[in-house]
């Protein structure tokens, strides 16, 4: 194959020079494209129900955030018993273990599969010096937008943000290691990355199942170690009282220390 | 303006532009991607250390982090931290957490991370009957993106 494609540097970069995550984007990985994003009300939080029907055909990657107050809340399970999770057709809320009364969230679903593996190149991991100040760039709206626009929620994308650019999704099943169930990942990285996980329990969507958020930092319970190169999720039991059955790991290009 | 049919595609390598999904794209014009603008001062992403120097009491909410994003209207975000456990944790290393989770010794204490239409805030909250405290002496490290899209 042809060592062709387009790449663009964040602002300020030379684009000859720049590492991989000094890149607005490049042809070489995919960005987290957002497929679907809203509001999703409950007056009965115990009750379990359809948030969206994406129907992509495959578990996609999603963030939730609770706004109940009117701020927005990152949402994980422990934080307050709600669970989330999706399955080819759904994005769906499995209701709070511990809370009652009405809460609000908003959903990100994103045309990422947790199912399917990926692995990105790499192309340059060695950081260069921001040099340039030249106001030149690229820029692409949303269709239907003004390309004049000041507000970012406009673009698809543009040389002054950065957006997280994929690079693996590992997908498998744990193995006990007579303590824990152990989930582990390589990936290529000589820096410590942004990594996100969902697991898979025995709960399902008619029998189709579902991906979830982990318990992160459930006492020790579950965790996730990653040293430059690898990753590890542990679990001692599943959150329901069941054993997960497997797990995703997504690994951005995106260094935890910026 | 109009919503026409137009737009940018760039595949990954070895899809054909016409027939590739757009799961097989780097960019595709019909889905946005998250933001964060660079450039801001303060930054809307980074990486932030923060370290206890005594346990706290329980049932107090303690700021660790506050950027003044002002975007007026309240965003997108993520967070995730490391944590070094020591004492009764130790063995299991540097740990990750996400988002809103809760942190060793005690099962309630947590870190509430969120946003406002000006702020975005990470606070450690201690549970009123956990007996307070975060006694580990370890760093956090937090890294954290402010995205220009609607959380709310």
């Amino acid at each position: 194959m042809a060592d062709y494609g387009l790449r663009a540097s964040q602002k300020g970069y030379d684009v000859q020079e720049a590492s991989d995550s000094q890149l607005l984007f490049s042809s070489s990985w995919p960005l987290l494209k957002i497929e679907q994003q809203g509001s999703f009300n409950t007056n009965d939080v115990t009750v379990a129900e359809t948030v969206y029907t994406h129907n992509l055909g495959y578990k996609p990657f999603f963030i939730i955030y609770e706004t109940t107050d009117g701020t927005s809340r990152y949402a994980t399970p422990l934080f307050d018993g709600t669970q989330f999770g999706v399955n080819t057709t759904e994005l769906k809320f499995f209701g709070s273990y511990f809370r009652t009364g009405a809460k609000t969230f908003y959903y990100y679903i994103f045309r990422l599969p947790l199912t399917t593996d990926y692995e990105a190149p790499i192309i340059n991991e060695t950081d260069t010096t921001r040099s340039l100040i030249d106001n030149y760039g690229l820029k692409v709206t949303k269709q239907g937008e003004d390309i004049s626009s000041t507000d970012m929620r406009d673009y698809v994308i543009h040389s002054s943000c950065r957006s997280p650019m994929v690079h693996k999704v590992d997908n498998g099943g744990f193995t006990f290691n007579g303590t824990d169930y152990v989930f582990s990942t390589t990936y290529s990285l000589s820096y410590l990355p942004w990594i996100r996980c969902f697991f898979n329990y025995a709960d399902t969507i008619g029998t189709d199942t579902t991906y979830l958020y982990p318990y992160f930092g459930g006492n020790g319970s579950t965790y996730l170690k990653s040293t430059p190169g690898s990753v590890e999720i542990h679990n001692a039991s599943g959150p329901f009282g069941a054993d997960p059955l497997n797990a995703t790991t997504v690994i951005f290009k995106d260094p935890f220390t910026i | 303006m109009s919503a026409e049919n137009y737009g940018i595609i760039v595949t990954l390598p070895g899809y054909d532009w016409q027939t590739a999904t757009p799961e097989q794209c780097a960019i595709h014009t019909k889905y946005s991607n998250p933001l964060v603008e660079v450039g801001k001062t303060p930054e809307r992403y980074g990486t932030f250390t923060y370290q206890f120097s005594a346990s706290v009491a329980a049932g107090t909410r303690t700021n660790i982090l506050t950027v003044d994003h002002n975007l007026g209207y309240v965003p997108m975000h993520t967070v995730s931290w490391s944590h070094d456990f020591l004492g009764a944790h130790a063995g299991f290393g540097v740990e990750y957490g996400e988002g809103n989770c809760d942190v060793v010794p005690a099962p309630y204490n947590y870190m509430d991370c969120y946003t406002t239409s000006t702020q975005f805030k990470i606070d450690y909250v201690t549970d009123p009957a956990s007996g307070g405290g975060e006694a580990s002496l370890a760093p956090f490290t937090f890294r954290y993106y402010i995205f220009s899209e609607d959380g709310l």
